[in-house]
């Protein structure tokens, strides 16, 4: 086995020993007088563990280092820093505001200050959804059905916001059962309908870094697992069925509520009502037809439900070759790697698979999701591939466990494991300057240089053209419940096909409706009403953060262009690598027309400055989020004039360089 | 030279021949894509000139009814509305609802036994753009993408493979270099893409940008920054050019344009014809109508056999009249077929055991029908799959030794090694 939980690194059995003395020094630590009005509030413990914890990575990476004859790279000035957590905690560039603000904060401790605030931010929500949208690959509108996945998203966006820990979520959503309008985590399941075999191969990835798809069909090439080896640990969701269950109690509950909610639907007052909406005609009539007939398959959608059935199960597929097993034998449940580590016994299985799978000491799991979340901050796992870790390829095996070990003390809480992260003097260096080869074991002297993701830069470009974007947010999925008359009736079932999108502006929890997909809006007080084509023809974009966006942004829309996953068949499969239509889209696109155009938000900032050198700095510290050096201030005096137009051809320029969408 | 390439271990010499790519070709290579894979940029030469050059592929989205178009049955039971009539071939009858194509009968033929194992619209349209079924852990290619992967760039500034109002998948494992480019609407071409302010604008604002990257890209000097750079020269050289012409329909004669239709598909189909005269080897074109044909009737299935008729017999005639028919093939097909019973409603269900293929032009045998479905309509034979079509593709436009290596190290093929449908080839 190569995974032994009992962790000999001498640095961990020194985590817990200095913890013990760091809650016995620092009782009384800067974080109780914090003044900042945050709810990222972790106990006096926990800081006591976020603290010591940063000191030993730092010196588990400072040995390597030394090891290595490295040092760590230039240590990050506070434009570079603030940048860099913006974007990492938040998902966007911070506005120019934030970050002269940021600046010139004289107290001494004001970038864990800012660290506090941003872990506090709806960005940091709208980040982190972003990041396991892409590792679960939600859609909104699910494969071949008629409903839509808004229920778990938003629940996922809730467990995010009310920090539930990360293995709390990841048990409710492996142990759920029921419709998801019972129980909202079974998104989870009813994502991967119809697919079982595939969805054990993507919780393996996700959950427990080990990628054991080719053992689906074959013995694992390289020997690691048998492909009976692959059906015993499917066999723990053998039981698991998506459907009716016509056998079980509850669907018929589920079922009676459908059916009094369909009365309604042929009550003489619903006609009234779409007749009142629509006229006494023939529209009216059809229109009758086909709300009943889409509330029927709405309701079998909603009807849907994962549980388990005794009788099902995984048996060794018809073409099974090898001799330990013949076609159609049921194998035994047995895990993939570690062992049991108790819990219940004869519940279903699919509880016993969620219990081992989130428990603490399941050394994998915590291993798997500190990665993870390590090559978030630092751009690279300390093992990689991060879907297949084998800890003896890890560039730092001490580390990779220190990582996961702190993942466990802090009861994995990823507010405060990724607090720690970015305390480390690794995050707060320079990215590397030279390039590590593939395959190349990289020791972290500073974070790898990481293009931003397609929603970083989204969501970057959004912060530059709406004031305070995360005021708009996608509104809760529609209920049921709402269902009580003709009236209400119509209301319920015309909003679901009138093709406007809708958002809610949490300041005064009025709904903004926008048309179509790709069309409209521009939010608020400030007009951005810069739109492409003419008439009916016109085509804006929503301006809204990713996360508030349908799951994936439809095809050729920015965000799919930068390498927003489809969602499709592969896990986090969003990609960072360049193409030509993504500069075309930064150079003649929406967002570059709006952010050069004169009534544009980011213009009017730049306005108010007294000076064209003024103003030259606003551009910069808008965009790049930093003061333009010597060489380029010649550039500008000598290329450039002081009139609006020269303001408009410099924000298209710096849209335009590398820089903008590198986090150096 | 042998010799320096046998002194240098794999990953020098991938080094060296993304560095050939790049002076040579003009080809940037994305990160990802040094790890591993055989070096994709150096193409390899087909042996001899391919019988065809470029390829319109019209997808007609949703299940298009076989027994309505190319496989029509004489039992009224089967045939619904659809009648079987000669065509210009004597060994090819097509339903009535196609007049103008079996006037052009000798230069069509049809794959009648075609199969695909799902019934599912999007994974069964997974498998007819890419010949794979849906696996988890993986995307794989387009058939453009495949082309250019072994032909090479077909232009060096147009784009090898250009896809119209698709669901095409895109370039699955390979690098974002051999994404077709997507243009979701015909008549306004690549009109949102370019440069709406003028040309002494652009170039100043270029100027400007390149004055202001230097330092980024010197301090940095990774190979994503690189490629980076070497996107933003590409843009700029194909922005440089008119590049608004080869996708702009409106310079075709009015005339024209009414011949193909005035419908979405009609003029998408038009701009197919536009660009493969210009140096696109791909295009794909979708059905702006859905052939998902289960609760219509009757007067549905005219509008839709209408604009097919005329669409692709006009492209026919067109690419004919340039000369062009001969080395551009044109393939209609869909992500599986309709049920031979019709249902009480007029409809017709989903049928992916056996539907149809309609080939022309370039390197296709015409006025033939290769395979069949029973008298019944329902089983065919012999079983051609969506990978066995891409392969016949990849036949005519001389893509030989179809494989490549993919991340981490195991072999791909196009389609997983199916043999082509030789009957069918000229």
């Amino acid at each position: 086995m190569e995974w032994d939980y009992v962790i000999t690194s001498p640095f961990v059995s020194m985590l817990r020993i200095l913890l013990i003395l760091h809650l016995f020094f620092c009782a009384t630590s800067a974080w109780a007088a914090r003044p900042e009005p945050a709810p990222f509030n972790p106990s006096q413990e926990k800081v006591g563990i976020m603290r010591t914890s940063v000191k030993i990575i730092n010196a588990v990476i400072e040995r390597k280092l030394a090891e290595e004859n490295l040092t760590y790279n230039t240590s990050l000035n506070d434009f570079l820093f603030a940048r860099r957590v913006y974007v990492d905690l938040t998902g966007t560039i911070p506005t120019y505001e934030q970050l002269v603000h940021f600046v010139n904060d004289e107290r001494p401790s004001k970038r864990t200050y800012l660290v506090n605030r941003l872990l506090a931010s709806e960005g940091y929500v709208s980040h982190t959804f972003n990041y396991f949208a892409d590792l679960l690959r939600i859609q909104t509108k699910m494969n071949g059905s008629k409903f839509t996945s808004e229920i778990f998203t938003s629940w996922l966006k809730d467990s995010i916001h009310q920090d539930k820990p990360y293995n709390r979520m990841v048990y409710e959503m492996v142990s759920s059962s029921g419709s998801m309008q019972e129980n909202p985590a079974t998104g989870y399941h009813l994502r991967d309908k119809d697919m079982k075999l595939d969805h054990v191969a993507f919780m393996t990835k996700i959950f427990l870094a080990k990628d054991i798809a080719c053992a689906q069909c074959h013995d694992h090439p390289s020997d690691d697992w048998t492909q009976k080896q692959y059906y015993a640990f499917a066999s723990y969701l053998g039981e698991l069925e998506i459907g009716q269950g016509e056998n079980l109690g509850k669907q018929k509950d589920r079922k009676m509520m459908f059916a009094e909610k369909e009365k309604i639907f042929h009550h003489p007052r619903f006609s009234t009502a779409v007749k009142g909406k629509y006229g006494n005609n023939e529209i009216a009539q059809k229109k009758i037809k086909d709300f009943r007939q889409e509330f029927k398959k709405l309701s079998e959608g909603n009807t849907l439900a994962v549980f388990d059935d005794k009788n099902s199960g995984l048996p060794l597929p018809e073409d099974y070759q090898y001799e330990d097993g013949k076609a159609g034998d049921k194998v035994k449940p047995a895990f993939i790697v570690g062992k049991s580590l108790g819990g219940p016994k004869n519940g279903p299985l699919r509880e016993q698979l969620a219990y081992w799978l989130a428990h603490p000491k399941n050394g994998w799991f915590s291993l798997a999701i500190a990665n993870r979340t390590w090559a978030r901050y630092l751009g690279k796992g300390v093992a990689e591939p991060l879907h297949n870790v084998e800890i003896k390829k890890a560039s730092n095996p001490v580390l990779l466990k220190t990582l996961s070990e702190v993942m466990v003390a802090l009861d994995f809480d990823l507010r405060a494991f990724s607090w720690v992260i970015v305390h480390t003097k690794a995050y707060n260096s320079l990215a590397s300057r030279i390039q590590v080869e593939e395959g190349k074991p990289f020791h972290f002297p500073g974070p790898m240089l990481r293009r931003m993701s397609a929603e970083q830069i989204w969501d970057s470009l959004v912060t530059l053209m709406v004031k305070d974007p995360l005021r708009y947010r996608q509104p809760g999925p529609p209920s049921l419940l709402d269902v009580y008359d003709g009236q209400s009736a119509l209301n319920f079932i015309d909003r679901k096909d009138d093709g406007k999108y809708r958002l809610i502006d949490s300041e005064n929890g009025k709904e903004v409706l926008i048309d179509g997909y790709d069309q409209s809006v521009s939010f608020s007080q400030q007009r951005i009403s810069v739109s492409t084509g003419k008439g009916k023809k016109q085509t804006k974009l929503i301006l809204a953060r990713a996360s508030e966006l349908p799951q994936p942004a439809p095809s050729g829309h920015l965000l799919r262009k930068f390498g927003q996953s489809e969602r499709l068949f592969v896990v986090g499969s969003s990609s960072r690598v360049g193409s030509v239509p993504q500069l075309m889209e930064l150079m003649n696109g929406f967002p570059t027309e709006v952010l050069t155009s004169r009534d544009s938000l980011l213009f009017r900032k730049v306005r108010s400055a007294p000076d064209p050198r003024k103003q030259a700095e606003v551009v910069f510290l808008s965009i790049l989020n930093r003061l333009p050096t010597e060489s380029e201030k010649k550039l500008l005096l000598d290329q450039t004039g002081s009139s609006e137009g020269d303001l408009s051809d410099l924000i298209w320029a710096l849209l335009n360089t590398p820089e903008f969408f590198f986090i150096k | 030279m042998n010799d320096l390439f046998q002194s240098l271990d794999e990953p020098t010499r991938r080094a060296f021949l993304l560095y050939a790519a790049k002076t040579t070709l003009g080809v940037s290579l994305a990160p990802s894509f040094l790890t591993g894979a055989d070096d994709p940029a150096v193409p390899a030469k087909p042996a001899k000139k391919a019988p065809c050059e470029r390829v319109i592929f019209l997808y007609m989205k949703g299940g298009m009814s076989q027994i309505d178009t190319f496989d029509p049955k004489d039992s009224r039971e089967i045939g619904g509305p659809s009648r079987p009539i000669a065509t210009q071939s004597d060994d090819l009858k097509l339903s009535d609802k196609l007049p103008k194509l079996a006037m052009q009968g000798k230069d069509l033929s049809v794959v009648r036994s075609m199969t695909t194992k799902t019934g599912a619209h999007s994974q069964a349209r997974y498998v007819m753009h890419t010949g794979y079924r849906q696996r988890t852990g993986i995307t794989h290619p387009q058939l453009g993408s495949w082309a250019q992967m072994f032909l090479g760039k077909s232009d060096p500034i147009l784009p090898s493979s250009v896809v119209i109002a698709s669901g095409n998948p895109g370039p699955g494992f390979l690098a974002p270099d051999y994404s077709p480019l997507p243009i979701g609407n015909a008549s306004r071409g690549i009109k949102d893409l370019l440069p709406k302010i003028d040309k002494a604008k652009l170039e100043k604002r270029v100027r400007l940008a390149q004055g202001f990257s230097s330092s980024f890209s010197h301090y940095f000097p990774h190979e994503e920054v690189t490629a980076y750079s070497d996107f933003y020269a590409q843009t700029v050289k194909f922005m440089s050019g008119d590049m608004a012409e080869p996708f702009d329909i409106m310079r075709e004669p009015g005339n024209l344009r009414n011949r193909y239709g005035n419908h979405a598909f009609g003029q998408g189909a038009l701009l197919a014809r536009r660009l493969v005269e210009r140096g696109v080897r791909y295009v794909e074109v979708t059905s702006n109508r859905s052939w998902d044909s289960m609760h219509g009737g009757a007067g549905n299935l005219a509008n839709l056999s209408n604009e097919l008729d005329g669409t692709v017999s006009s492209l026919m005639t067109d690419l004919r009249d340039r000369g062009m028919l001969d080395s551009t093939m044109i393939v209609v097909t869909s992500e599986f077929g309709r049920t031979p019973k019709v249902k009480g409603n007029g409809g017709r269900d989903h049928h992916p055991n056996g539907f149809s293929a309609m080939l022309a032009g370039g390197g296709i045998k015409g006025g033939i029908a290769v395979g069949e479905t029973d008298e019944n309509g329902r089983d065919p034979f012999p079983e051609f799959e969506p990978k066995h079509l891409h392969a016949t593709i990849a036949e005519a436009l001389g893509m030989t030794g179809t494989k490549i290596r993919r991340l981490p190290g195991r072999p791909s093929f196009l389609g997983g090694k199916p043999k082509p449908i030789k009957e069918i080839l000229a």
